[in-house]
């Protein structure tokens, strides 16, 4: 039984180790690829300035090649954004509701896109047809972007919640003497951010400034966590 | 004659083991229980001073426990920074800047 319990737990430290890692070459992927776009993009405006003189796009099969590489970088980049974004919330989400498996269809469906389009435009050999795909592609990562906002907001929610359900847990089994009404208040702060976060979900992607709507919501957020912690400091001070 | 010496031959190796771990049960632990059963004769009683002190101390270790979990979930809280911007989608432009 020892020895069960042992390899068990054992093989839960390995596996929680190589998720959060797996989560941070994700990370780490994304950030390798937008330095290599940025070394892409300076090889292609290069090429462009050399070529501006005489140029004949069609036949000049380096810049070809440096607009193929540069437009597959981005979308590689895009593809371990989606990735990473994914894994975060899986972090975070430990019962499933109906809007986390919605993000985690839609981040699917994003991060499937852009590998399509890592992989499609490699096989183009035409520079219009590469910017057509592009264009196409761009007009999807735009809805993407907006996705991903929306993902960054559950995330953050999700964190928040799971922490104030813990702290309401410890209050419970610890009997802490409730001097600031400690469960009241948190529990008044939970109905504020569940109000927020149904607001949030609402808008954000039918706001065209999504980024400006995500920002307001991680204010809120912020504002919350500060209530808390003030709220933590008042207990640990009456218990002194 | 030969048999009971062949016998003898196999099977003494068995009951020196066996008198081996008798002599273990019956001489080792059990002089260490009784020897454990005297010290706890000579023990004094614990003076009531002293069992308040105890419940005292109790006390003060659980409000210490308590006090140690609510500053780990304070730092915990901390750490939770929903500002980090590094976080959001990054903005590529996929447009071309070639003439048509």
């Amino acid at each position: 039984m020892g020895f069960i319990f042992a390899f068990f737990l054992s093989f839960k430290f390995i596996y929680g180790q190589s998720s959060s890692s797996k989560t941070d070459n994700e990370y780490q992927t994304f950030l390798y690829r937008l330095v290599d776009i940025n070394q892409h993009s300076q090889f292609y405006l290069s090429m462009l300035n050399q070529n501006r003189d005489s140029l004949n796009l069609s036949s000049n099969n380096n810049l070809l090649q440096a607009l193929k590489d540069l437009q597959q970088s981005r979308a590689l980049a895009i593809e371990s954004y989606f990735i990473y974004l994914r894994s975060e919330l899986a972090k975070t989400t430990k019962i499933l509701e109906y809007q986390d498996n919605l993000a985690y269809v839609y981040l699917d469906n994003y991060q499937t896109e852009a590998r399509k389009f890592s992989e499609e435009i490699y096989g183009l050999t035409d520079w219009k047809e590469i910017k057509q795909r592009s264009l196409r592609y761009e007009e999807n990562y735009l809805s993407g972007r907006k996705l991903a906002y929306r993902a960054i907001g559950l995330i953050n929610y999700k964190k928040f919640m799971d922490f104030l359900s813990f702290l309401l847990t410890l209050i419970e089994e610890e009997s802490i003497p409730d001097e600031e009404n400690l469960v009241s208040q948190i529990n008044l702060i939970k109905k504020d951010v569940q109000a927020q976060q149904r607001t949030f979900l609402a808008s954000v992607d039918k706001n065209s400034d999504s980024q400006g709507v995500l920002r307001n919501h991680n204010q809120f957020l912020s504002q919350k966590k500060e209530e808390v912690a003030l709220l933590l400091k008042k207990t640990i001070n009456n218990l002194n | 004659m030969k048999k009971i010496q062949k016998f003898l031959m196999v099977t003494s190796p068995i009951f020196f083991l066996l008198i081996l771990v008798l002599a273990y049960y019956l001489t080792g632990t059990n002089q260490t229980k009784l020897s454990i059963q005297s010290k706890a004769n000579v023990l004094p009683t614990p003076f009531v001073f002293f069992e308040k002190t105890n419940e005292d101390n109790i006390f003060n270790s659980q409000t210490a426990n308590l006090k140690a979990k609510l500053a780990d979930l304070s730092t915990d809280l901390e750490k939770i920074n929903f500002q980090d911007e590094s976080v959001f989608p990054p903005d590529l432009d996929f447009q071309f800047q070639i003439p048509e």
